[in-house]
């Protein structure tokens, strides 16, 4: 069986449920008609009657000890016995006061000193037996201490046997030793306020009191008239923001552990969070608790409250918002007022509110931003006053960030170089710079190049290409003002050993054959083909495939250490006669370097020729090139009439 | 189950198209044939002959184009097959038979007496709205075509 919270102790836990348990009378307590409570005090002082107090207190509650066990009846014996403050039963029980009496002892003049239990002036005390001592006493007279309770109907005694319970009037009779009567009476005392075992009649008022019986457990105390089996309540936090209007906060997550159960809850568009274990269990056990709640954009919070023994509670947990606040200042520390800040995601995009507005701020007279309930996670803190300066990132819990600092370079300088032949020193123009930041430039005629205001200040590398020519680097440093010293990047020309044309094709049509025409070096232009493969030492056709698809390579080499310069064509002759409709055929276009290793130049697709595909010549492209190796070229592109004969 | 004028449409259109490139290899194959037949009749119309391996060159380009033809034709046949039609009716109203087709397109169509070609890939897609679509992939280099089959007809993917 578990129950939780644990049953009261005056409950059994059946399942998971408390149920009452039966009452075991043990005890009683007893009340004059006024209102005032029969109290013990220290054990061996007589009783008193005090006023009432709110709860039961072992001070006026008796515990019936035998003969007095219950169910109570008129006329019945009832013994008492004072409780502790531990609700403990001690060896001390309520007694009657010895009456003393002197009896003339005849003629003889002594006097015979005897006592009864009771009489006049005789205290109810609660203390142990009373010693022996007295002239025919030897203790232990039960009569001191077991009385008769007698229910009463106004005045009157019951029927012996009726019933006594709870709210009847009671008098508690005390048989003396010599064969008087007395009756618990209270009465003004000494103290003011005592009980006396001295009352002669039930018809005097002072002798009646009204019982209440119960059940006490030791330790624990008298039983509670609420019948209630657990000391809990449902509670729920109310999560709202600690400031602005103490808005109510949605999507909390709120919980509380209570001797090891854990109750949780998310809260609702109004802030408020039932919390529940997750069985379902929503009783949380009376007592102080401290309820934690944690949401988005706001910084943990907690709040302590008192849970009831019943019903339902609220506690409000206000929670602070995540914060994300510092700085702007120059390099020499002055704040930096007027500027904008915003907050960014990792994709660059800003950072919006619950209300879908975008972070921004405008920083201070001292130079301070502060932005309010931000989102955990990723956040970069940007600012259009100088939008180079992505650095300011960082992962955000619920604490925040509030130690931004962004260091505003309000100063810039130039970088500036030239970019220049290896060989020659030369500049070379219109080569394309680029900075490590990004940034690209174009030189000027004179191979020089500026990156104007670059930031942030510090080293920097400059890559740059130009057509002809091996790409390179260079490291600098961009000043945080003026001009830097010149960085010159020298480029190295790319060495063209052969000028590579290759083609390639497919079954339809199967026969294409290489053209190439160009200047032979004496002032005419030769033709190189399948019926002339090498017509000038520096040119080579190196097949003519008839058999397969290709390719065929028509190479242009270099004579004497350089090439020869002038207009070079190219076609394509279908030999088959029959449409290039449908072919695949290509053309490359590709330089050589002195180890073979080529750089495509170009590269054309017979499918994108203009003019009739049923014409048989494929004027593909026109290349110009100079000693050096340097290639310009015309992408002709264009079908054309002719037979392998034709020089284009 | 007859085809619809829309649906048969759809289905004329491609086939039209393989009508059309027939007709140009044809034009080609002939081209070829007389220069073959020239060229062993030592006659050239190039002014640079290549004899021996030209002439074996356009015998290879021959049988390609005759294999090209041939394959189109083929194309066309199926396509203009009664039982194709037939099938291609019933997939899009019978779910039983919707089900047969996708456990084995090619037995499907061979228990109707049609044969596929070997390079045609059948598959049973579903769109959105659950009706069975007819996926034909033809990995040709001479010929290739995806065409989906579906209530509206033919669909050329590509």
């Amino acid at each position: 069986m578990v129950c939780f919270p644990e049953c009261s102790p005056w409950c059994l836990c059946v399942g998971t449920d408390c149920v009452p348990s039966p009452v075991m009378i043990n005890a009683l307590r007893l009340r004059t008609p006024d209102g005032r409570y029969v109290r013990s005090t220290n054990v061996g002082q007589g009783l008193v009657v005090a006023q009432a107090v709110a709860t039961p207190g072992s001070s006026e509650t008796f515990l019936l000890v035998a003969p007095g066990a219950a169910p109570l009846t008129s006329n019945g014996p009832v013994s008492l016995a004072v409780c502790t403050s531990s609700w403990t039963l001690p060896a001390s029980l309520l007694r009657v006061d010895h009456n003393v009496i002197s009896l003339p002892h005849g003629h003889k003049g002594d006097r015979l000193v005897t006592y009864e239990v009771g009489g006049a002036g005789a205290r109810v005390l609660d203390s142990p037996p009373f010693s022996a001592g007295y002239p025919a006493y030897s203790g232990h007279d039960d009569a001191e201490s077991i009385f008769t309770l007698v229910r009463l109907d106004g005045s009157t005694p019951s029927a012996a046997g009726t019933a006594i319970a709870t709210g009847d009037t009671v008098a508690l009779q005390i048989s003396s030793n010599r064969g008087n009567t007395f009756f618990f009476r209270a009465t003004t005392g000494a103290s003011g306020a005592e009980v006396h075992g001295d009352g002669m009649s039930v018809a005097q008022a002072d002798t009646h009191f009204v019982v209440e019986l119960n059940e006490v457990r030791a330790g624990v105390g008298w039983r509670p008239a609420d019948g209630l089996c657990r000391s809990c309540a449902a509670v729920t936090a109310v999560v709202q923001r600690a400031a602005a209007g103490n808005g109510a906060i949605a999507g909390a997550s709120a919980s509380v552990v209570v001797q090891g159960h854990t109750y949780a809850g998310v809260s609702q568009a109004s802030g408020r969070a039932p919390l529940a274990e997750p069985d379902g269990n929503t009783c949380v056990p009376s007592g102080t608790v401290t309820v934690q709640a944690s949401a988005d954009r706001y910084q943990d919070g907690s709040a302590t409250g008192n849970v009831p023994a019943s019903g339902a509670t609220d506690i409000v947990v206000k929670l602070e918002c995540t914060l994300v606040k510092g700085k702007i200042i120059d390099s020499g520390g002055s704040g930096q007022p007027g500027l904008s800040v915003y907050l960014r995601d990792q994709a660059g995009n800003l950072l919006v509110d619950v209300n879908g507005a975008s972070y921004h701020a405008t920083t201070a007279a001292d130079g301070s931003f502060t932005f309010t309930c931000v989102p955990r996670g990723f956040v970069q803190v940007w600012t259009t006053a100088d939008p180079t300066q992505l650095q300011h990132t960082r992962t955000i819990g619920q604490d925040g960030w509030v130690n931004v600092v962004i260091v505003l370079v309000t100063t810039c300088g130039d970088l500036t170089g030239r970019v220049v032949d290896a060989d020659t020193g030369q500049g070379i123009a219109g080569a394309t710079v680029t900075e490590s930041g990004g940034r690209t430039t174009t030189t000027d005629a004179t191979g020089s190049y500026t990156f104007t205001c670059l930031k942030p200040a510090g080293p920097k590398t400059i890559f740059a290409s130009a057509p002809g020519y091996t790409e390179n680097f260079a490291t600098g440093t961009a000043p945080s003002t003026g001009t830097s010293a010149p960085v010159v990047i020298p480029l190295h020309k790319v060495v063209v050993a052969q000028i590579q044309i290759r083609l390639d094709w497919s079954m339809q049509p199967s026969d294409l054959d290489s053209h190439l025409a160009g200047p032979d070096g004496a002032g005419g232009r030769f033709h190189c083909f399948f019926v002339n493969r090498a017509p000038v030492p520096y040119v080579l056709l190196d097949v003519d495939d008839t058999s397969s698809f290709g390719p065929e390579t028509v190479t242009i080499s270099q004579q004497a250490g350089s090439f020869v310069a002038g207009d070079y064509h190219y076609w394509v002759h279908n030999y088959s006669g029959t449409s290039f409709a449908g072919s695949v055929a290509t053309v490359s276009v590709s330089a050589a370097d002195a180890q073979g290793v080529l750089s495509p130049i170009a590269h054309y697709d017979v499918a994108t020729a203009s003019g009739a595909q049923t014409d048989l010549l494929w004027h593909v492209v026109d290349l110009t090139i100079d000693a050096a190796g340097n290639v310009t070229r015309v992408d002709v592109q264009t079908m054309a009439q002719g037979n392998s004969n034709t020089i284009l | 189950m007859t085809l619809s004028k829309s649906q048969l449409a759809t289905l004329e259109r491609p086939l039209k198209a393989h009508l059309a490139d027939v007709e140009e290899l044809q034009q080609t194959l002939k081209t070829l044939e007389k220069t073959a037949a020239d060229r062993e009749a030592g006659k050239w119309a190039d002014p640079n002959p290549k004899p021996g391996h030209g002439v074996a060159v356009l015998a290879d380009q021959r049988r390609d184009i005759e294999v090209q033809i041939e394959r189109h034709l083929a194309l066309v046949r199926l396509g203009r097959d009664p039982r194709v039609r037939e099938a291609l009716g019933e997939l899009l109203k019978n779910p039983d038979l919707v089900k047969e087709a996708a456990q084995d397109p090619r037995a499907f169509a061979a228990a109707r007496g049609i044969e596929l070609p070997p390079t045609m890939d059948v598959e049973i897609q579903r769109d959105g709205d659950g009706r069975p679509h007819l996926r034909l992939t033809n990995y040709d280099r001479t010929v290739p075509f995806d065409l989906t089959w579906g209530p509206k007809g033919l669909d050329i993917r590509r």
